[in-house]
């Protein structure tokens, strides 16, 4: 070991002196990658990666054999030269289950840029805060193929996550798909040819508007699924959306809860609490345009004593719900149903009927189910509550709409507020 | 800075010194007669003379050194891994597998620390402690004397709030193995113990992707030094002993109960030994726990798969999946009693699709024997025993 004791040079000082102030002053460092040699570079930035650095991704396609990943580092930015063009292709990944894995990151903006072709989920941000994702694109560029990842733009477990500009298409479950988060903006998006266009699953306090879901099996989900750590979802106004010809066919594999989503579906309501929807347009729908159902029509078993199966509170009015126009789907079991206990009629707006015990009032009205002012449409009440057999549900049927029709006060989904304030 | 030790007056005499940063760590970590000689002017001369007799106590630096020969852990040419005096090797009862890849470990701690004995997770491990572990390859399982190939080292350095993970990657010649936060993909190939030509890129996993296993509550943790998993027979240059036994012996285990009843994991691989439904557990534990419990990284998915988990719908029995994906192979259920072949666990331990199969990182064969264990467990499962007595279904 050789130790040696440096003379410090006058020239030393001042140039560490300009170092360190440069460095007070410009604590936000900015990363320009350059095009060579990118594919590893852009990993090392992320592993190196110190508090407020902004990582810019220069134009162009980069191939990766291995699955992009960033933890804990706070205020990081990924910024790329717009979607389309800086493309991350994931087509020869040999490793990792997300293109881009993304956790606990306090202040994350990812801005411009494509992901393609990662072999299971593309852009996964777990359990981060204050999240920005914008102007990005997640596709698979084989078709539609139930090998394809699963999810698109995935943020879950996560708080303050704005949504917005992006586009998803071709994920074997859901584009965009928002799990277990709280405070949540999702606009101006456009999801096409996925099994599921656009989901919220689980959320608290959330707004989704002007998306536009074409072609997927089924358009936009706002479902509760049980057993998770976030319980139930809780309040998500849902307005300004548009959900048109989401006739795609449903490439998930089976076992999948969104391998049952029949295609032709609009919008689908499950199990869910305060949902606001309305100024929504659904049309052209081979199956149904809204469905609001609970997780036991589905049959599966859980167990969480937390979880509520049901839906309450769902106020779903002047929507535009328009040419569902069939012949429903026969390739899911739900879809079948149309077929053998609905004369192969297509509906507007479908409830499974099975509600909370005990909010039927005096008159027979679900206290709190409310279909309002969404047209001359046409509806159907499957009563599966009284048997969710096909001979209980072709005996039960009704098409009572009057019952549901209620208005419910409106709720405040603000707490978000503050925070979007800084990152409009 | 904020992670260092408390070393007195050290690193300031240290900086005082006017030292790189590195040289001021060697101080701290080595004994306390060199500090002293470092007061004596004219030291250097002194120092040159100390190093031939004591240069090689093990070195904690607060960043990686670049080569894995600076840490002093090993004596004698690197790649024999012969530990460093206070360098104790060990293995667990039912290890991670790793694409087949066998593991030499090793634990060293600061002179005067010890781990505090504790059975609710790993071992309260002192400030500075480091884990060591080699992955290699035998030529030839079956005829140890043909060699091996050593492709990483891993490391974990306890700083206290969490670890710190540094890995390094082997030189072909295996003089040394060179700090690398990217990982690698090497080739590899072996004979296993079937006689089978087996040949694998090998993925050496980047920095961040240590933490996909090794973080608890985001916090990076060493996952496998656990009593239940240390409490074994290791056969030590000196003979064979229990590793607790001889962790105490080497002052690296304090507040030991004296009943002597520790827990103990099964051996998965030792049918002879454990019962079928213990190896399984361990095996689950090892494999998929570092995620699949309430604060690990697949709390998402709301299955806890830890040795002492409950037989019930949290470790997957007729548990209907969330999130995953590509990994249901047609499936409804996680496991279903008496039947592997419609269980995802089976399917994705069996998948080699990056993204369908479990766990996610950190392999690319299929473990057969592993799934054969698994499948075996699942099909003797009492259908009728293990139905969950409370599934709400609407009809």
């Amino acid at each position: 070991m050789q130790i040696s004791i440096p003379r410090v040079h006058h020239g030393v000082i001042l140039v560490l002196a300009i170092f360190f102030s440069a460095c007070k002053t410009a604590d936000d460092a900015q990363i320009v990658l350059a095009v060579d040699g990118l594919s590893q570079e852009l990993q090392r930035h992320l592993i190196e990666a110190k508090e407020g650095d902004e990582i810019y991704l220069p134009e162009g396609t980069f191939e990766f054999k291995r699955g992009l990943s960033l933890n804990d580092t706070p205020n990081i930015t990924i910024k790329g030269a717009g979607k389309g063009k800086t493309v991350l292709s994931f087509k020869g990944q040999i490793e990792g289950a997300e293109g881009l894995l993304i956790k606990n990151v306090i202040g994350l903006t990812l801005e411009g840029f494509t992901v393609a072709d990662s072999k299971g989920d593309a852009i996964k941000v777990h359990e981060c805060q204050n999240v920005v994702m914008r102007d990005l694109e997640v596709t698979w560029t084989d078709g539609k193929k139930s090998t394809n990842g699963a999810y698109g733009l995935y943020p879950v477990s996560s708080t303050n996550v704005l949504m917005e500009k992006c586009e998803a298409s071709y994920a074997m479950d859901a584009g965009i798909y928002v799990g277990q988060s709280r405070n949540v903006i999702v606009r101006d998006n456009v999801v096409h040819n996925n099994v599921a266009g656009l989901e919220i699953e689980n959320t608290i306090n959330g707004e989704v508007y002007n998306n536009i879901a074409r072609n997927n099996a089924g358009g936009m989900l706002i479902f509760d699924m049980p057993d998770l750590p976030q319980a139930n979802g809780d309040k998500i106004k849902f307005y300004d959306n548009v959900m048109e010809n989401n006739n795609g066919e449903n490439f998930a594999p089976e076992g999948m809860v969104v391998s049952t989503i029949p295609p032709g579906s609009g919008m689908i309501i499950m199990s869910h609490s305060n949902i606001e929807m309305y100024n929504n347009t659904i049309k052209s729908h081979k199956t149904l345009g809204i469905a609001v159902n609970s997780w036991l029509f589905t049959g599966v078993p859980y167990k969480s004593e937390e979880f509520d199966p049901y839906c309450t509170n769902i106020y779903i009015h002047d929507n535009q719900i328009t040419d569902t126009s069939g012949p429903p789907d026969s390739t899911t079991e739900y879809g079948q149903l149309f077929t053998t206990v609905l004369n192969g009629k297509a509906y507007d707006l479908v409830t499974d009927g099975i509600f909370k015990p005990g909010i039927l009032d005096d008159e027979g009205r679900p206290t709190g189910i409310c279909f309002h002012n969404n047209g001359d449409i046409s509806f159907v009440n499957l009563n599966a509550g009284k048997g969710a057999g096909p001979e209980e549900i072709a005996r039960n049927l009704d098409h009572d709409l009057s019952i549901f029709d209620c208005t419910l006060a409106p709720f405040d989904t603000s707490e978000h507020n503050a925070w979007l304030a800084g990152n409009q | 800075m904020a992670r260092r030790q408390s070393i007195g007056g050290l690193e300031s005499m240290g900086l005082l010194l006017n030292l790189p940063e590195k040289v001021r760590f060697v101080f701290m970590s080595g004994s306390n007669w060199i500090y002293l000689l470092f007061l004596i002017p004219g030291v250097s001369v002194l120092f040159q003379q100390c190093k031939t007799f004591n240069p090689e106590g093990v070195l904690i630096p607060e960043q990686p050194f670049e080569k894995l020969s600076e840490y002093h852990f090993f004596v004698g040419l690197l790649s024999d891994l012969k530990p460093n005096d206070r360098v104790l090797p060990y293995d667990l009862n039912t290890p991670l597998f790793s694409d087949y890849a066998e593991k030499a470990r090793f634990v060293w701690m600061p002179e005067e620390t010890s781990a505090l004995y504790t059975t609710d997770h790993v071992l309260d491990f002192p400030l500075g402690t480091a884990l060591i572990k080699n992955f290699y390859y035998p030529i030839d399982e079956r005829d140890p004397s043909l060699g091996r190939r050593i492709l990483e080292t891993r490391l974990l350095i306890n700083r206290g709030e969490e670890w710190d993970a540094y890995g390094y990657i082997w030189n072909e010649e295996e003089t040394d193995a060179y700090y690398d936060v990217l990982g690698d993909i090497k080739e590899v190939k072996w004979t296993n113990a079937a006689g089978e030509e087996m040949h694998l890129d090998y993925i050496i996993p980047n920095k961040n992707q240590c933490k996909s296993c090794h973080a608890y509550d985001n916090r990076q943790m060493p996952i496998g030094p656990k009593v239940r998993n240390l409490n074994k027979e290791f056969t030590y240059v000196d003979g064979t002993y229990n590793q607790l036994d001889r962790w105490m012996e080497a002052g690296y285990l304090n507040q030991v109960p004296s009943n002597n009843a520790h827990p103990s994991v099964a051996q998965w691989n030792r049918p002879e030994t454990h019962e079928l439904h213990d190896r399984a557990m361990a095996y689950l534990d090892i494999n998929c726990g570092h995620c699949h419990n309430p604060k690990g990284a697949a709390n998402t998915s709301g299955l806890t798969l830890l040795a002492e988990a409950p037989m019930d719908y949290s470790l997957g029995i007729y548990k209907a999946t969330v999130s995953a994906g590509a990994g249901t192979g047609g499936h409804t259920y996680n496991i279903v009693p008496g039947q592997p072949e419609k269980s995802i666990m089976i399917y994705r331990m069996q998948s080699d699709n990056p993204g369908a199969m479990m766990p996610e990182v950190g392999r690319r064969l299929i473990h057969k024997e592993g799934v054969q264990l698994i499948a075996e467990w699942i099909a003797n499962m009492d259908m009728e025993l293990l139905k969950p007595e409370k599934v709400k279904t609407l009809n």
